[in-house]
């Protein structure tokens, strides 16, 4: 109950935090609204003048896109400080937490929120979603809605193990943010795309490695069924949703081996 | 409690504790000296868990490792001034609010503790100011409060009075002494600020370059590192002589006569009575050795060996 309340202070306060400035954080939401809009732009025009990409039609297409941004809005506020965590650990913002009585990832989680990025990336999310559910042919029945929710929680957690982990490696690595951006920002966006256009060693990478075909391919192809799901195993369906309990406990464990590493900024 | 034996710790390949023992019991006020870079934050950092030390047993209260235990965490106040817990962007009374539910502290508790902090500290004006929008100081105090808030049993302080004006200093270091006697709280402080110290501790630790040279209390200190006092006597007739007494020197200039004795070979009492006995004495000025000096002294006297 406490750790209820406790996190639903931190959210208050990140949203606080952020809303000091309204109209800088009004624009900043459309900002990242148009920002990621163009990417959805992109999609558009090209499947204009081919139809479809490996089978997938434009709605289809869009449905996937709306998986990422959803599942990105609740990450970017849920994991914001581990998002930008190499910064706070330069800038001793770190050291307060661990002198109080809580734990770090639940301290971590939720502060700092990035509300305004949630605004853009969920406005984002449910506009697609409503704009592409009703066209690709699911029959939404309740096991395909708790298939659906499911999979929006595990693509929620898997990306939230990314960040941990990648926040864990700021405790052996000085600079991490290369690594960072190599395999989860470049990844992100090839996952915009159904994971069959890329060459063996990239669709490797998205199951294997940084495994963003469970956020949104696998589950998309859960519940529309596109022909490319050939190529791959068909149980990767199925368990879309415990990837993200498995990669999560994952980046958990190597966090709390990591965090024993830490040395504190110098005063 | 706190107990360490044979801490040692390294950052990076630099070696910066060395070997360090040694136990605080419940009520003692202990403050931490040392140069820059003689491991001052280093040890507070181990002995709060935000480090791990590399070798060596430490118990906070009994515990091992105070960040993996809440309940010990919850009994430790550690205020910086260099690593703020108040939020940089948000009122205080948000931060006060949010260390309400994170030390999970009853909220008419927490509004009396803080009325009763705000006698001392007197940070009510603040409430709805944002520390950026605050003289050092004025946050100091915010700081203070934010840790005192949670009532805790150990008080770690480093560098925490930086920036404080001297009449509110007096009464902080008045509450922290009620503290002692009513709670039996502990504290340790670090500061550079040597006058700080020799008022609020009855016990210092000094450290150089990770190691500690003296722990003892002030006064033991002085009498090992620093026996040697000073009486400045204006006096009217003859140069009374010193034969009979064990001095280390004494000088004759513009009518004053200054001794320089140890204290540990003859008392000052009799001293001044042998003086007072031969001449007419019209001022006397008994100067005892400073902690500052006695510092001094005590790492020039390391440098050279």
């Amino acid at each position: 109950m406490s750790e209820i309340r406790t996190a639903i202070q931190s959210l208050k306060m990140s949203f606080r935090t952020r809303m000091q400035y309204r109209v800088d954080a009004l624009v900043a939401a459309l900002a990242v609204f148009v920002r990621e809009s163009t990417n959805i732009i992109v999609i558009y025009l090209a499947l204009m003048k081919f139809q479809n990409m490996n089978g997938w039609n434009v709605s289809e297409m869009l449905f996937l896109y709306s998986i990422l941004f959803l599942t990105y809005a609740f990450v970017v506020s849920l994991f914001a400080d581990l998002r930008d965590f190499p910064r706070m650990i330069r800038e001793g913002r770190f050291d307060r937490l661990m002198v109080r009585p809580r734990g770090l990832l639940f301290q971590l989680i939720l502060s700092n929120a990035d509300v305004i990025a949630s605004v853009g990336h969920g406005t984002l999310g449910i506009l697609l979603f409503v704009y592409s559910a009703g066209k690709v042919g699911i029959e939404w029945n309740l096991t395909t809605i708790l298939y659906y929710i499911c999979a929006i929680i595990g693509g929620i957690l898997i990306q939230g193990g990314m960040f941990i982990f990648f926040s864990s490696l700021s405790f052996h690595f000085v600079e991490t943010n290369s690594l960072r951006e190599i395999f989860y920002w470049n990844m992100r966006k090839f996952a915009g795309y159904p994971i069959s256009i890329y060459s063996k060693l990239i669709q490797g990478l998205m199951i294997y490695v940084v495994p963003f075909a469970f956020v949104n391919y696998f589950p998309a192809q859960y519940l529309l069924r596109k022909e490319d799901m050939a190529n791959y195993n068909e149980v990767y369906m199925y368990i879309a949703p415990l990837v993200g309990v498995g990669i999560y406990s994952l980046a958990y464990v190597f966090w709390r081996i990591s965090i024993k590493r830490y040395k504190s900024t110098g005063n | 409690m706190i107990v360490l034996k044979e801490i040692e710790k390294a950052l990076g390949k630099k070696i910066v504790l060395k070997n360090l023992s040694f136990h605080i019991a419940f009520g003692e006020k202990v403050g931490i000296i040392g140069l820059n870079g003689a491991g001052k934050t280093t040890l507070m950092n181990v002995i709060s868990g935000i480090l791990k030390p590399d070798k060596g047993f430490i118990r906070v209260n009994g515990v091992e490792s105070p960040m993996e235990h809440h309940h010990a965490l919850r009994n430790i106040a550690y205020i910086s001034g260099t690593r703020p817990q108040l939020w940089k962007d948000l009122k205080i009374k948000d931060s006060y609010e949010h260390c309400q539910k994170m030390y999970q502290i009853d909220k008419e508790t927490a509004k009396c503790r803080l009325n009763a902090l705000d006698e001392i500290f007197e940070v009510k004006p603040f409430l709805t100011a944002v520390p950026n929008s605050l003289s050092l100081g004025e946050r100091m105090r915010c700081e203070l409060v934010y840790g005192l808030l949670a009532e805790p049993e150990i008080l770690m302080l480093d560098e925490a009075l930086i920036g404080l004006d001297v009449s509110i200093k007096h009464k902080i270091m008045g509450y922290f002494e009620q503290c002692r006697m009513e709670k039996k709280s502990t504290m340790l402080f670090t500061s550079h600020n040597l006058l700080e110290v020799e008022k609020l501790c009855d016990r210092v630790i000094l450290l150089d370059k990770g190691e500690i040279i003296f722990d003892g209390s002030i006064k033991r200190m002085m009498k090992e590192f620093a026996p040697l006092y000073r009486i400045e006597v204006k006096f009217e007739g003859n140069l009374p002589d010193f034969e009979d007494l064990p001095l280390e020197k004494f000088y004759y200039e513009h009518g004053v006569l200054e001794v320089v004795f140890d204290k540990q070979k003859i008392e000052t009492t009799q001293l001044i009575k042998h003086i007072m006995e031969k001449c007419t004495v019209k001022d006397v000025k008994i100067k005892e050795p400073d902690l500052e000096d006695t510092i001094k002294k005590i790492y020039n006297g390391r440098k050279r060996s």
